[in-house]
Parts: structure tokens; C-alpha cells; sequence
């Protein structure tokens, strides 16, 4: 459970910074709203949070990816030191979390090639709502990445007890890929904001 | 094409029976089930028969008077097999006591226990002594093959760390081919070498231990060096003890101080002393010696100096040493070549797999029974074959019983065969049913095309997998595999063209603007590909549907065929005509829609009456969001598609990036540029062409078996598993 927490606090620390993000692209022009031009030498603010996007976009799913490949691959390796045959279809369940962390790698290059942060473009003068879109669109695939990586590893490890029974993993790899759904659905959603921002 | 499966039972002369277990296995075509439990399940089956309709010819009377059994034994042994049962169904219908008519029948049968009768029981007993003995031996036999098994793998995996270093062009190289007779031939060369890797393996062992045994021997002697008195001369005489121990050498001139005696040798650190206790008063010497940090050892038990000793015993230690590398060069020698061993280890399981099938049999005194499985297009041939090899027997081929489960085998061409793999992930299907692998196929090798979308990603793993396929000649699932693997990159080339990349790349970024594909790049418009996808999606769910009416059109059944499903294409259709369509053909469309509404909404509930039945029929129109959750489902070949072009277009920019870094070392900074770039290129392409390979070949299983075959397919075969010749490192010609 203690990996639970972890992504826990991961998914509520976005949520929070999100709600952040809302109140303060709502409250700047009222607060400011006196004296806009007094603020000149501020500046768009949009890079800081497309580097935020992009941050949000790797890290979570990365993270999730990580944690359950890394959960999938001691119960793979603790079934093919019993049988080393078993080794191939042991890997197939540990690769299956994989994907979230790919995802996220695909949505944060999307969002780096979109604000000009890779490719050269002139980042610096991202306008500030820009900016804030695209950390909003970072959002699913960070979020569902890391939830569903952590779940579909539950059922990975359940599968590799199947090839440990069986000697193939049979139906679990159905059940293991039912929980990437979600995430495929994030991933459309984010490339699709992402695009559409751009 | 699912092979229909006959019924096989076969008496055969029990002098026959190894022969033909041989002839069997080569076939291939049979899959034994247990004797002895079908003819149990027969008699049930039998008394059920005589209880609902007494005239109802009995099976086990049936399978016994079948034609070719002839010859007197077999005629009197079927006899007994009949009068087995005979006998067991008196037994259980006295003991029930009761008669067809309701009546105690008990006592008024007793004492009519006829002379017929107990030759009867005398008989079931024989048989029963006689089946008994058949699997005792059996049992010991196969006990017997999956020892040699056993043993002849363990030898191989003794041997793994031995084995020198494979090159690829070896590891690629295809398992031999070799004849059955070669492979048992193997066997007792095989275990004579298991016999003297045991040796090795014992005998090393052993020097293991007088390794430790001298090492530690040394160890003791090891402070003693010096001591150049013989351990023989230092025995206790009258009035004095000699006890032998080391001590500081500073401390030694407190000792003469003290009055000991004794004689010390070396004169730095600790050394090792000889003291001389007196025995009167030992406490006194004791005392002084224990405040000195005297530490008795006592020497082992030796004759001679302590330093001949030990160079004795180091002498022996170099012995074992080379005895021990002479054992490892030994294993090593065997190691060099593990064809043999591997032949053998392959005769041998063949061996164990038809002792296995052995146990299977049921045998009386003179004949043995064998029942199964035999695949419908191989019957005839088998038929043939026993003919001629047999002078006796008695065969009978039929139909499978209603209640009967039979194993499945799925025949297909060359093309579709390997697609089998796919479906069998999922279950094989029912025996009686349909095998979808010829309408999912072609599907398989869209979506998996789409989700791939790289033309170089499919140009490498065509390349690959026909490498692979060519060289290693892969048996089983993995052939399989690798064949899909084959196909699926020649629709990854094609699907990367039409809607794709090229390693990572747009087309009109190599080849211009006016360069004519993708004709649908889903990384510009992302909306249409979505729809796009999803329609095909979508056609994909209309043609399970397609399959299901006309499976249930055959099976009769045009009541579902008709209000189930077709009446769901007729909603769509007209659902299609009158939103794309002007009128008038609008209103054909209008009129599809509605009737097919009707039907659906008017005999759905078909089942029920009444009320139930108008609610059932409304019900129906439910259904709609499982139809909208499946095409949605389709979205994934969107993303599967989007992803891998990304992931590839990622890792180009890193090469770009690498190589542009690179680039600023003086002199060297372009080649080693580019030797960088190009590694990353080719290690980071692989890798997200295997990545993407996987999560494509399992998302498009995923499809087949959830959005397509939930339309019409019947799960829950068993696939046919044929008393054959399974071997692992040999091919069998």
C-alpha cells in the first residue's frame, strides 16, 4: 500500500497545483486589474508552465511505469528462477505496464515540440493562458498513466502466477490489457488537446 | 475448418500392443482418454438405457460383437467384458432391492444365485487381476522412462556452465533433424555419459571435501611451523606434563623469570612453546602461564615435525587441486559436444510420452483396449494402417455422443494456420462450433497494420521475423508467431504508407510536399483518423454480426438470426441511408430503420409473454451502448498508431540532438557524431519497434476476442493432443 500513497499524493499534489492554476488564471486580471500596465516587465508566464506541462506529462506516468514494471519483474523473475522456460511469457506481463511511460514520453514531446522548447521556437513569449493549457492537457495522461500503470500491475503479477500454473499466460493477458483502456483514452484526449492548443 | 473427431476403440491381442503404441505415435493421430473410466462410463450408460427402455441394445455388448472379432481368444475375452458388466449391473440392482415393478426383489432372487452367475463374478475378478497387474507394470515402466528423462536433464543442465560460448550464427542455426529410431537409439549412450557425469559429479564432491578437510588441517599446523621437535617426543614423562600452545615472544622472558620450564621457538610474535608442567603441582605453572596470554593448542595427532607435516599435507592439497581441474576438464570434454546428449534426452521423452499413453489402456488377460480420439480426416488412413499391421483386432470409428466432449483440432492453409495461435490465447473454440481464424484473420492484419502505421518498423520486422523463421525453423506457438509477425510487417509496410511514417519520419519530409501519402496522416488530422478508425471499427462488429446470422441460419435457428441481429443491420443501414442520403432515398432508409425497429422491439422479448414480453423487446434497444462501448474501443488504433509514429519521430530528435552536441569535439567531431547518432538510431528504433510490436499484436488480439468474437464465436474447446513424438532439441524427420 505504501506505493499506493506515493502515486496518492502524486495524483493530489496535480490536482491541487491544478485547482492552483484555475484560481490564479481567474483571480490575476481582478487582483492586477488596477494597474495591467503598471505590470509590463512581467511578462508571459507560459513557458514556466509548459515546462510544468511537459514535467507532469513524463513524471507521473514514468513513474507509475516504473513502479509496476518494477513489481511485475520481481514476480516474473521469482517464477523463472523456478523455471527458466517460463522466462518469455513472464516478460510479455512485465512489458505490459510499459506502455503508460511511453505514452507520457509521446504527450510531453508533443508539448515540447508544440511550445517550441525542442525545435526551436520562441518560447519564451508563450502567453500565459497558452502555457496553463497545455499543463491541463498534461493532465489525463499523468493522472490515468500512473493509476492504471499501478493496476494493470496488480493484474500483470496476477497473470505471471498464471504462467507460474500453466506454463502460458493464457487469458491474462486480456485481462491485464483491459486495464490499459483507460489510459489509451487518456493518451487520445492529451494528444488531442495538446494538438488542438497548439 | 474444425476437423470433426471419431470415437476410436480398438482390442487388440496383447502381444500387440507395444508395436502398435508404436505405430500410434508415429501416426500422431490419436488422443488416448482412459480406458478403463469409459468402460465404467459405458456400463452407466448401459444400465440407464436398460432402466428407461430394457430392449435398447447394449454399447458394451455392441463394442464387443463388432465385425473382425473373430479369433476365439478375443470372442471369449469380450465375453468376459460383457459378462463383467452383466455381473456389476446384477450387483447394483440387488442392491437396491428393488424391482422394475416396485417390489423387494432381494430374497426372492437370492437364492437363484445361478452357477452362470459366480463364473461371472470368477471371470470380473480375472479381469479385474489382470488390469491391475497391466498398470502395475505400466506404471513402473513410465516410472522407469521419466527417471532416465530426469536424469539425462539433469546431466544437460550440469553441463550449461561447461558449454563453450555460442556464436549468433549457431544459436540461430535450426534444431537438427533427426530420424525416431536415431533418437532411441541415443538413449543408452546418453545415460552411460549421465553415468560418468554422476561419477565426476561424485568423485568432485569428495575432493571437495579433503579440500576442506586439508585446508583446515594446514590451518592447525600453521603456528607450529617452527616446533622442530618431532610430535612424537613430546610425551609426558613421570613427574611432568608437555602441553604445546604459542605465546608472545616478549612474554617469554617472564616466563624464565617465573622458573617455567619450557622451549620456545622463534623469536617473534607469537610463537609456539613447549612448557613443561609439573604434575605434582600443576596449578602454580597454570597460573603463571594463563597471566602470560598463553594459548594451549594441541597438536594433532601426527608423527614428525609439524613442518614435514604440513608440506605433506599441502602436497596432497596440490594433488586434489589438479585431480579437481582434471574433473573439470573432463566435464568440459563432454561438454564440447551435447548433440548426443540431446538425442538421447529427446529419445527418451518420446519413450516416457507412449509409457505415459500406456497407462491409459485396459487390458484383460489376453487383450488390451484402447480408446480415444482420432482426427476424422486422418481415420481412414489410421484404419489402413492397423489393417496391415495387424492379423487380430477389432476396431470401431463413430460419431461423438451428444454428451460427449471431444477435443478440438482446427485445420487450416498455410496462411491462416498460424493465426490459430491468436485465437487459442483466447480458447479454442467448441468442437461443435465454428472456427473463426479464416473471417478474423484479415482483420488481425488491418488493425495490427494501422496500429503499427511505420513502414520501417514493418520493413524490419518482416526482416527479422522471416530471418529468424528461415534460419532457426521455430516449432509450435513461437513459429506461429513469428509467421503473423511476417504478415502483420508486410501490413505494417502498407498501413505505414497509406496512414503512417517511415522511422519516426512524415513522408513529405523525405520525400517533398508533392509527395502523395500518407493519404490520411493522423498526426494532422486527428479527427478524421479517429473516425476513420472507428468506422472500420465498426465494419468490423457488422461482419461478426454477418457470421453470426448466417451460423444461425444453418444451425435453423432464423428466429435469432432474424430479430436479434439482422434486424440491428437493418436499424444501421437505414440508420446510414437516411442521415447521409437525399431523399427519396432518405426514406428507404426511414423505412429500414423503422422496420427494422419492429422487429427488434416486437419479437425481441419473443421469449416471454405478455407484459414481459413488450419490456423485453424494449430492453433490446439497451444493447445500442454495447455497440457504441465497442467501436469506441477502436480508438486504441488511433492512439497505437499515433504513439509509435511519435515515439519514433521522439527518438530521431534525440539523435539529432546527440549528434549536434557531438559535433563541437575538435578533429574527431563528425565521425564520432555520427558513429553516436547511428548507434542510438538503430538501439532506440529496435526497441520502439519491439515495443510497439507487442503492444499491436496483443491490442489486436484483445480486439478480436472482445469486440469481434462476443458476435458469434463459441468458446470452450480443448485442444487435440495426439499421442505423438514430442521432442525438444531434435526435429524428427
Amino acid at each position: 500500500m505504501k506505493k499506493f500513497r506515493l502515486i496518492a499524493v502524486l495524483v493530489l499534489a496535480c490536482l491541487v497545483l491544478a485547482a492552483a492554476t484555475a484560481a490564479f488564471a481567474e483571480g490575476e486580471p481582478p487582483m492586477l486589474g488596477a494597474a495591467p500596465q503598471e505590470n509590463v516587465d512581467a511578462g508571459p508566464k507560459g513557458f514556466v508552465w509548459a515546462a510544468l506541462a511537459i514535467c507532469v506529462a513524463l513524471i507521473l506516468p514514468g513513474v507509475g511505469s516504473a513502479l509496476s514494471v518494477g513489481m511485475a519483474g520481481r514476480a516474473a523473475a521469482g517464477v523463472s528462477a523456478e523455471d527458466p522456460e517460463k522466462g518469455g511469457a513472464c516478460l510479455v506481463f512485465e512489458l505490459l505496464p510499459a506502455t503508460q511511460g511511453l505514452y507520457g514520453f509521446v504527450v510531453a514531446i508533443f508539448i515540447a515540440m508544440g511550445c517550441g522548447i525542442v525545435g526551436g521556437g520562441d518560447f519564451l513569449s508563450l502567453a500565459t493562458e497558452k502555457g496553463m493549457s497545455y499543463f491541463y492537457g498534461a493532465l489525463p495522461i499523468g493522472i490515468v498513466g500512473i493509476v492504471s500503470a499501478y493496476f494493470q500491475a496488480r493484474v500483470c503479477c496476477a497473470g505471471i502466477g498464471i504462467v507460474a500454473k500453466q506454463g502460458n499466460g493464457g487469458m491474462g493477458i486480456t485481462y491485464a490489457i483491459m486495464v490499459e483502456l483507460y489510459a489509451i483514452l487518456a493518451l487520445i484526449i492529451s494528444i488531442l488537446m495538446v494538438v488542438g492548443i497548439n | 475448418m474444425i476437423v470433426p473427431m471419431k470415437h476410436i476403440s480398438l482390442f487388440i491381442l496383447k502381444k500387440d500392443e507395444r508395436r502398435i503404441m508404436k505405430t500410434l505415435q508415429r501416426a500422431g493421430a490419436v488422443e488416448l482418454s482412459a480406458a478403463a473410466a469409459e468402460l465404467q462410463a459405458e456400463k452407466e450408460q448401459a444400465e440407464k438405457d436398460r432402466v428407461t427402455a430394457p430392449a435398447a441394445s447394449d454399447r458394451t455388448q455392441a463394442a464387443s460383437s463388432a465385425e473382425g472379432f473373430d479369433k476365439e481368444t478375443l470372442a471369449k475375452e469380450s465375453s468376459e467384458f460383457v459378462l463383467a458388466a452383466e455381473q456389476e449391473l446384477a450387483a447394483l440392482s440387488a442392491g437396491e432391492r428393488i424391482s422394475d415393478d416396485g417390489q423387494p426383489k432381494n430374497r426372492k432372487k437370492a437364492p437363484e444365485k445361478s452357477a452362470a452367475k459366480i463364473e461371472a463374478e470368477e471371470s470380473a475378478r480375472n479381469i479385474a487381476a489382470a488390469q491391475q497387474e497391466f498398470l502395475r507394470v505400466g506404471e513402473q515402466e513410465l516410472a522407469a522412462r521419466e527417471n532416465d528423462v530426469q536424469r539425462i536433464k539433469g546431466a544437460l543442465s550440469a553441463l550449461v556452465a561447461y558449454i563453450p560460448k555460442e556464436g549468433v550464427a549457431k544459436k540461430l542455426a535450426a534444431d537438427p533433424e533427426c530420424g525416431e529410431e536415431e533418437l532411441i537409439a541415443a538413449i543408452p549412450d546418453a545415460l552411460a555419459v549421465c553415468d560418468s557425469i554422476d561419477e565426476i559429479k561424485k568423485e568432485t564432491a569428495a575432493l571437495k571435501n579433503e579440500k576442506e578437510r586439508l585446508t583446515s588441517a594446514i590451518a592447525q599446523l600453521k603456528p607450529f611451523t617452527e616446533l622442530t621437535i618431532p610430535a612424537e617426543d613430546i610425551a609426558s614423562t613421570k613427574s611432568a606434563d608437555f602441553i604445546t600452545g604459542l605465546i608472545s615472544a616478549s612474554e617469554l622472558e617472564k616466563l624464565r623469570e617465573a622458573g617455567v620450564a619450557f622451549d620456545a621457538f622463534g623469536s617473534e610474535g607469537k610463537v609456539p612453546i613447549v612448557v613443561a608442567v609439573p604434575r605434582k603441582s600443576p596449578e602454580e605453572t597454570e597460573a603463571i602461564l594463563k597471566k602470560a596470554g598463553f594459548v594451549q593448542k594441541v597438536l594433532p595427532d601426527m608423527a614428525g615435525t609439524a613442518s614435514e607435516n604440513k608440506a605433506k599435507l599441502e602436497k596432497e592439497l596440490e594433488e586434489n587441486a589438479g585431480r579437481l581441474s582434471e574433473l573439470r576438464a573432463e566435464l568440459a570434454d563432454i561438454a564440447q559436444d551435447t548433440s548426443a546428449l540431446k538425442r538421447g534426452y529427446d529419445g527418451a521423452l518420446i519413450e516416457q510420452q507412449r509409457a505415459k499413453a500406456r497407462c491409459d489402456l485396459f487390458a484383460t488377460r489376453e487383450t488390451v483396449l484402447l480408446t480415444g480420439w482420432v482426427r476424422s480426416d486422418m481415420a481412414d488412413d489410421l484404419e489402413a494402417t492397423l489393417n496391415s499391421e495387424l492379423e487380430v483386432m477389432s476396431l470401431e470409428l463413430r460419431d461423438p455422443y451428444d454428451e460427449e466432449q471431444p477435443p478440438t483440432y482446427c485445420k487450416n492453409n498455410k496462411f491462416f494456420a498460424p493465426f490459430e495461435v491468436v485465437t487459442n490465447m483466447y480458447s479454442p473454440p467448441d468442437p461443435r462450433g465454428y472456427d473463426p481464424t479464416t473471417v478474423m484473420a484479415p482483420f488481425y492484419l488491418l488493425f495490427f497494420g494501422l496500429m503499427m502505421g511505420d513502414t520501417g518498423y514493418g520493413l524490419l520486422m518482416t526482416l527479422f521475423a522471416t530471418v529468424f523463421y528461415k534460419l532457426k525453423k521455430p516449432r509450435g506457438s513461437v513459429g506461429q508467431i513469428c509467421q503473423i509477425l511476417i504478415w502483420g510487417g508486410i501490413s505494417t509496410m502498407i498501413f505505414g504508407l497509406l496512414a503512417g511514417t517511415c522511422f519516426g519520419m512524415n513522408w513529405y519530409d523525405i520525400f517533398g510536399p508533392s509527395f502523395p501519402f500518407p493519404l490520411l496522416d493522423p498526426m494532422k488530422d486527428q479527427m478524421t483518423a479517429l473516425i476513420v478508425y472507428c468506422a472500420l471499427g465498426f465494419g468490423q462488429i457488422i461482419a461478426g454480426m454477418i457470421v453470426s446470422i448466417v451460423l444461425h441460419l444453418k444451425r435453423g435457428d432464423w428466429q435469432t438470426a432474424l430479430f436479434d441481429i439482422g434486424s440491428w443491420l437493418l436499424i444501421f443501414t437505414g440508420a446510414a441511408l437516411a442521415l447521409l442520403l437525399k431523399a427519396p432515398a432518405k426514406y428507404v432508409g426511414f423505412a429500414l430503420l423503422g422496420s427494422g425497429l419492429i422487429l427488434l422491439v416486437g419479437f425481441g422479448g419473443r421469449a416471454k409473454k405478455g407484459v414481459g414480453r413488450v419490456i423485453g423487446g424494449l430492453g433490446k434497444l439497451y444493447d445500442i451502448t454495447g455497440f457504441l462501448s465497442d467501436v469506441l474501443s477502436y480508438s486504441r488504433v488511433f492512439a497505437l498508431g499515433l504513439a509509435t509514429g511519435a515515439m519514433g519521430s521522439a527518438f530521431n530528435l534525440v539523435a539529432n540532438i546527440a549528434k549536434d552536441m557531438l559535433k563541437g569535439i575538435p578533429v574527431v567531431g563528425g565521425v564520432v557524431s555520427f558513429i553516436v547518432a547511428a548507434i542510438l538510431l538503430a538501439v532506440l528504433h529496435v526497441f520502439c519497434m519491439a515495443i510497439n510490436a507487442l503492444g499491436a499484436f496483443i491490442h489486436c488480439a484483445r480486439l478480436q476476442f472482445i469486440e469481434y468474437y462476443n458476435r458469434f464465436y463459441t468458446p470452450g474447446g480443448r485442444l487435440f493432443a495426439p499421442l505423438g513424438m514430442y521432442t525438444k532439441h531434435n526435429r524428427i524427420k
